[in-house]
């Protein structure tokens, strides 16, 4: 199981190569748990404002299979599932209904 | 027999995600833009083992039919959390053209497994708040998904699809 520290260096830097330059701001980690109860982790691509739209789908597909395969290699067990957010919207605060 | 049409699935998603006249996208609408670009990968899979299986040209058989509701959510993401990883379990390996499934397979079954687990908290999990980045990230996600399981060679797909349509023993 790595550190998350650990973690965030490998998805930013594999985020990095694979996305368009200058979209990427930073990542995230989190242990979560899984729909089947399994322990698991969220990883979050922090991408700068107004890009997810022009985001290549085969970049981001890239970017999860590498992610996953780099932290496979380095010894992590746990399933990674990668989500995008802006700063604002990870900063915005929940509300209680849609 | 109507199947369902995984662009219009990816289309409807499209929608969803579209900012209204005024405000943000509704979360309602968030959840069912990523359900609906998951279920366009998973019907696109199932079209094409019941394609491979029974027929194009069956597609309006009982047969056809009984093929592609065979296969669940569960089985689906079985094996593709192991056709993502680097080796197979020994079970499958007999089944893997030349040994090995390429990038194009490997990419989607990663795909579907993430696509799946953030369709089950779209679905149930009232403690998420989906971003609109995610949600369109998905969506992207989910095209390349079945633009890369097309661009596999067919011997890559018959042998992912005969693993997922029929048990090892």
């Amino acid at each position: 199981m790595l550190e998350p520290v650990k973690i965030v260096q490998i998805a930013e830097a594999v985020a990095k190569s694979k996305l368009t330059a200058g979209v990427v701001e930073g990542a995230q980690a989190a242990a979560v748990i899984d729909s089947e109860g399994r322990e698991a982790l969220r990883i979050t691509i922090v991408i700068k404002s107004g890009t997810a739209a022009k985001l290549n789908g085969d970049a981001v597909l890239d970017t999860l299979v590498q992610i996953q395969d780099r932290l496979r290699a380095a010894g992590e067990e746990r399933f990674g599932i990668v989500e995008y957010a802006t700063k604002a919207e990870l900063e915005a605060g929940d509300d209680s209904e849609s | 027999m109507t199947i369902p049409n995984p662009e219009h699935l990816f289309e409807q998603a499209d929608k969803l995600i579209a900012p209204p006249a005024a405000g943000a996208p509704r979360q309602v609408d968030l959840r069912r833009a990523v359900s609906s670009a998951y279920y366009g990968v998973f019907h696109a899979t199932l079209a094409a083992a019941a394609d491979l299986f029974v027929g194009r040209t069956k597609r309006s058989t009982a047969q056809y039919g009984l093929v592609y509701r065979s296969v669940d959510h569960r089985s689906l993401r079985a094996l593709c959390i192991e056709v993502a990883k680097s080796n197979l379990p020994a079970k499958y390996t007999p089944y893997q053209p030349h040994n090995v499934f390429r990038s194009n397979i490997k990419a989607f079954a990663a795909a579907a497994v993430d696509l799946q687990e953030k369709r089950h908290g779209a679905d149930y999990d009232p403690l998420i708040r989906i971003k609109i980045s995610d949600a369109l990230a998905v969506v992207s996600t989910a095209r390349s998904a079945v633009r890369r399981f097309g661009r596999a060679s067919a011997t890559q797909r018959n042998a992912f699809l005969s693993l997922l349509i029929f048990s090892q023993r």
